[in-house]
Formats: structure tokens, C-alpha cells, sequence
């Protein structure tokens, strides 16, 4: 586990494009989640991204800990990514979906075998890893998308639109599942979303997001009872 | 929001969906009869009769029909190839991979002309593997692209963070998306070998038709090999339907509890591995009373659920299995002890540690469903029905 800084980051697309990140900080404390909220085109990936070391900075600081992690390549950064739409390797199984990243730092089979059998049982799926992506349901994908994560131990989490595949009330009890096992890991975790309910339902804190600036940076009842500013109240206002 | 069958990545074929569909099939037949069309109306004039299997093979004539089919070095040089400039031209010139497939495009009609033109270009090229570059390398080249492009970025960047070699890159996301087109590669090399071989002989009008039975009973050997399938069974493959999700929505628009009747005389029920107190609707005390064996399913609302400030004896026990705050509003969800999950709306202010012992009990007048098991007609008992059925 560690924390994550975010000092005065910029990022800009061509000299004369407008930021897509403009002067952003954030601090995340160990252990801690937190939930960037905002619209779509409000800048939640590219943060992630930023973090990852998928994209880079034009101006600022990252720190992971206390390490610097500018120009880190993202293998070396410890942190666990799980992507948008899931983005799972859809010729593997699932199996080989968790054990790439373990295969890529030339693990032990047996320690590779060993890390499956506890991350499948941990996230309950540990019926489907000869299963491909396809095979999936997007509840399970969803659970595959978080395991592949979490299995490399990472002291960061980050997890882009978890939930915005799944509707009903399989979205619903997604997100207690994923709460209950962010609880667990005891993982520093940033979360992208777009829903309210999401951010306020996952997070410790959320900071709400606006063309790459934060707007609040708060608890969710704080942010729910007293909005920094009308983008806020707007944002939470909506059904 | 999307479907739930939404999945980000490319729909891959295996080799035996690719060799047993319909597409491919007709495309076989199709090359397959070409060739030999093409003897009957313009045999060349070094045809001679088919002197049989063996005879054929041993001949020297066959073997440089392969040689000038070209099906080894062609193929295996044609894949390299295009493979490695497709992943150039995808990698490294990503933005105008497409203008230098068509200059390749361009390069090989010009060598065609030069090669019309130039007699001494000509011979070169008809004993070289050169003329076959020329003209399908540019085909490929356009076909590993297309088939590069069915990958998600957002798989590329897994694979970055994962920390997945440039060989596991290619091996695990690439090669699968690619290997269909190397298969029609490969399928239409051997019907240049095929066209060069009919060009040999003058054949029987049972051969192409031999060859073509032969190709089909090999594809579906192969599927049958390949997919553990039955050799009669429907052509394409059947997916995999994920079937969970839709039970899951089923059992949830409630919560959903086995109810059994404890007390004949009055209204308690057994339900959640407790002894609980429900005030009953007079209908559903009564079916109760009637059938004091049976399980019900009892379901109700989140509103349903009432959490109590301090523990009460008749009341049901739980510990918090995870909290929501969903702004006014909270979602709480508590597992009971027999291990069923029931789901309460609380004030959003309230905040609930996870794992933390909470009582609760259910307002019956809100109950929502329920489901006698098993399902007898109203007023008719298990006994009754065993009569009539006997």
C-alpha cells in the first residue's frame, strides 16, 4: 500500500491545444479510496492514465509513496490497472488472463499456480478460469477485470468505469461486491466514474472533476450537503 | 449503458471456425473447380493423360508444378513478410500505414507492366518467387492491418502494464487475431499448387471431384478434431451463454427469505435460521395453517426492513455485510445468520462499520411475495394431490 501525490500536473495534447489537465492536485492517503467524478470528456481517464505512466506529464509531479514515478515505465510503477470496458485478453482464458503479468516477470509456475488458486478464490471465480473472455458474463468480467489487477499485488489500484457495463440490479450488487473486496484488499484505490451514486457508494472521497480541474475534493456527504460551487450541486443534482 | 453481452475485444475464430464456415467452404469449392475449368477450356499442350497416384508423384513434372506452385517458400516468405510490415507499417507508421499499402499496391502493378514489357524481366520472374511477392504481399500486407485493427488500444495498454514482452504481445493478443488470415493465406497457396498441378494433366472428371470430397471430409475431421464436436452436428460452433446474471435478477428485485410456520396456533414464522415475530395478512396466516409443514419464499422491499436502535429479542440479528451512502438516502446490506443477505434503505446520514452487529425486523404489511413450496392450489393439500395423482 502507499499514498499517491499529484503536484500541479498538466497535460497537454499540441502546443496550442487547451489542457486536458490543468494544474491538478490530489492527495490519497494509504489505504484510502477515492472516486473522481465528472462528466464524460472531464478528464477521470487521462488522470488514470497519468498515474499509470500511460500517458505523461507535460508539468508536474507524481509521486507513488515517496517515489517519483515520472518517466517510470508502468510495469515498474506497482500498480494495478483495471480497465474500462475490461479489457481482457479475449484469446486467453481466464487463467491466463491473471497469470500474464505474473508469466511477464518470470514467476515461479508454482508461485504463478499458487497466486490464481487465491486470487480466484478471493473474487469467487475460481469455476471459470478455463473460461475465455467471451464466455463471461459482464458481471464475471467485471470480476476477472479487478482479479487481474490485484493478483500482481499492487500497491495501487486503479479502476476506470467499473461499474458503467452493468444495469439493473446486477449493477447494484457489483458494487457491493467490489466495495466489500476495495474493504478487504485494503488497497489504495482511485476510481474514475461518471455516477454519482457510484462515486458516493465506493469511495471515502471524491473529488469531482470539470474540464481537468477539480472543483471539491471531499467526503461524499460533504460534497452531497454542502457542493463547493453549482457545476457540484448540478453534478449531484441529477437523477 | 450497454448490452450485457458487451466485450470489449475482437471476436476471434479458431482455425477450425475459419476452415468449416459456410464462406470458406464455397470458397474451397469455388478454387477448386477454377483449375480444372480452366484445362477443359484451354488444356496446354504438355498435358498428358493421369497416369495414376504414384506415377504422378514420382514424376518430375510434379514436383516442378510444386516448385512452380510455390507453395513452401512463397507461403512461409509471404507470412514473415507481411506480418513484419504489417506490424512496421502498424507500429511505426500507424498514421500512414494505409498510403504505403497502397504504394505497395502501386509498385506491384508497375513490376506486372515492367515484367509485360521486358522479356528478360519475365523469365526472371516466372521461376522466382518474386512475381508472387509482387503481386500478393500487398494483399496481405492490407490483411494484417485490418486484422491489427480489431484489437482494442485499451488491450495494448494491459499489456504495457502487465509488463508483457514484446514476444507475449505478439504471441498472446496479436497472433490470435491475425492467424485466420494466415490461414486464407495458407488455403490459397494450395490452390495455386492445385491450379499449377492441373495445368500437368489432363484429368478425369471424377478427380476434381474426389479432390473436392476429400477437402470437405478433411475440414470436418479437423473440426470434429479441433472441437470435440460430433461430426454431424451444425456447422458453426455454439457460444457459451453466461446464465448467471439473469438468475441473479430473478431471485434479487427483493429480498428473498424461506419461511417456515413454527407455531400452528399463532402467526410466528421460522425464516433467516431465527425464531422472528411477523404479524401475518389473515390470508397468508391462514394458507399457514393449512399447510404447517410446507417452506414458503417470503420476499420483501429494502423499505420493508426496519434497523433497530438497540437489539430486541424478537427481532432478527445480522452484521453489516457492506454500507452505500447514496446521498439522503443509504443502502445497507446485512447478512443474516444463516447467511442470507437482506438489503435496507437507511438515512443517509447513518454510517455503519462493516461487520458491525445491527437488529432488525420486517414490517409484513409491506411483503411482497410469496411462493408456497412446492406450488399447491390454494386450499388443496400435499395429500389430496398424491390421491388424484394416483
Amino acid at each position: 500500500m502507499a499514498e499517491l501525490t499529484l503536484k500541479s500536473v498538466v497535460k497537454q495534447y499540441g502546443r496550442k491545444a487547451s489542457p486536458a489537465i490543468n494544474d491538478l492536485n490530489l492527495e490519497v492517503g494509504d489505504g484510502e479510496i477515492v472516486a473522481l467524478l465528472g462528466p464524460t470528456g472531464s478528464g477521470k481517464t487521462t488522470v488514470l492514465r497519468l498515474i499509470a505512466g500511460l500517458e505523461s506529464c507535460s508539468e508536474g509531479e507524481i509521486k507513488i509513496g515517496s517515489k517519483l514515478v515520472n518517466g517510470v515505465q508502468p510495469k515498474d510503477r506497482r500498480i494495478g490497472f483495471a480497465f474500462s470496458g475490461f479489457a481482457l485478453y479475449p484469446a486467453l482464458t481466464v487463467r491466463e488472463n491473471l497469470a500474464l503479468n505474473l508469466t511477464a516477470r518470470r514467476a515461479s509456475q508454482k508461485e504463478i499456480e499458487r497466486r490464481i488458486a487465491e486470487t480466484a478464490e478471493r473474487f469467487g471465480i475460481a469455476t471459470l478460469l478455463e473460461r475465455k473472455p467471451a464466455a463471461l458474463s459482464a458481471a464475471d468480467k467485471l470480476r476477472v477485470n479487478i482479479a487481474r489487477a490485484i493478483a500482481r499485488r499492487p500497491s495501487l489500484l486503479l479502476v476506470d468505469e467499473p461499474l458503467d457495463r452493468l444495469d439493473g440490479m446486477v449493477h447494484v450488487l457489483m458494487r457491493t461486491e467490489i466495495k466489500r473486496l476495495f474493504i478487504e484488499t485494503g488497497l489504495t484505490t482511485v476510481i474514475a466514474t461518471r455516477s454519482r451514486e457510484d462515486a458516493m457508494a465506493l469511495a471515502d472521497r471524491v473529488a469531482v472533476l470539470s474540464s481537468g480541474n477539480i472543483q471539491q475534493y471531499a467526503a461524499p456527504t460533504e460534497i452531497f450537503n454542502r457542493p463547493a460551487n453549482e457545476f457540484v450541486a448540478k453534478l449531484l443534482a441529477q437523477e | 449503458m450497454a448490452s450485457e453481452n458487451d466485450n470489449l475485444g475482437p471476436k476471434i475464430a479458431s482455425a477450425s471456425e475459419v476452415l468449416v464456415s459456410p464462406e470458406s467452404v464455397l470458397m474451397s469449392i469455388a478454387a477448386l473447380i477454377f483449375p480444372f475449368l480452366g484445362v477443359t477450356l484451354s488444356s496446354p499442350p504438355q498435358s498428358s493423360a493421369f497416369p495414376g497416384i504414384w506415377p504422378a508423384l514420382s514424376s518430375p513434372d510434379l514436383w516442378h508444378s510444386v516448385w512452380l506452385g510455390r507453395i513452401l517458400w512463397a507461403s512461409v516468405i509471404e507470412i514473415v513478410l507481411a506480418v513484419g510490415v504489417g506490424l512496421l507499417f502498424s507500429k511505426v507508421f500507424s498514421s500512414v500505414s494505409r498510403i504505403l499499402v497502397l504504394l505497395l499496391f502501386v509498385l506491384s502493378v508497375i513490376s506486372l507492366l515492367c515484367s509485360l514489357a521486358i522479356p528478360s524481366i519475365r523469365s526472371l520472374e516466372e521461376e522466382s518467387v518474386l512475381r508472387d511477392l509482387s503481386v500478393s504481399l500487398p494483399i496481405y500486407v492490407a490483411a494484417v492491418l485490418a486484422s491489427l485493427r480489431l484489437v482494442p488500444p485499451p488491450i495494448y495498454d494491459a499489456a504495457l502494464v502487465d509488463g508483457a514482452s514484446a514476444w507475449l504481445k505478439f504471441s498472446r493478443i496479436m497472433w490470435p487475431v491475425l492467424a485466420p488470415a494466415m490461414i486464407a493465406v495458407v488455403l490459397s497457396r494450395l490452390f495455386v499448387l492445385l491450379q499449377e498441378f492441373a495445368r500437368h494433366y489432363s484429368l478425369p472428371a471424377t478427380i476434381p471431384l474426389a479432390c473436392i470430397v476429400v477437402v470437405l471430409a478433411g475440414m470436418f475431421v479437423w473440426r470434429a478434431l479441433a472441437t470435440g464436436l460430433p461430426l454431424t452436428s451444425r456447422l458453426r460452433t455454439p457460444e457459451a451463454r453466461p446464465i448467471d446474471t439473469v438468475k441473479l435478477l430473478e431471485e434479487s428485485n427483493a429480498n428473498l427469505v424461506e419461511a417456515k410456520v413454527r407455531s400452528k396456533e399463532g402467526v410466528q414464522i421460522q425464516m433467516l435460521g431465527e425464531a422472528g415475530w411477523v404479524t401475518l395478512p389473515p390470508e397468508l396466516a391462514q394458507r399457514f395453517q393449512e399447510h404447517p409443514s410446507e417452506k414458503i419464499t417470503i420476499g420483501f422491499r429494502p423499505t420493508t426492513v426496519h434497523i433497530l436502535s438497540e437489539p430486541k429479542k424478537a427481532a432478527f440479528h445480522g452484521v453489516v455485510y457492506s454500507f452505500e451512502p447514496l446521498g439522503k438516502m443509504g443502502l445497507l446490506t446485512i447478512e443474516a445468520v444463516d447467511g442470507t443477505r437482506l438489503r435496507a434503505l437507511v438515512d443517509g446520514s447513518s454510517t455503519f462499520a462493516i461487520n458491525r452487529r445491527v437488529s432488525f425486523w420486517v414490517d409484513p404489511n409491506d411483503l411482497v411475495f410469496q411462493n408456497w413450496r412446492p406450488d399447491l392450489p390454494a386450499g388443496q393439500s400435499e395429500e389430496t394431490v398424491k390421491e388424484a395423482d394416483g
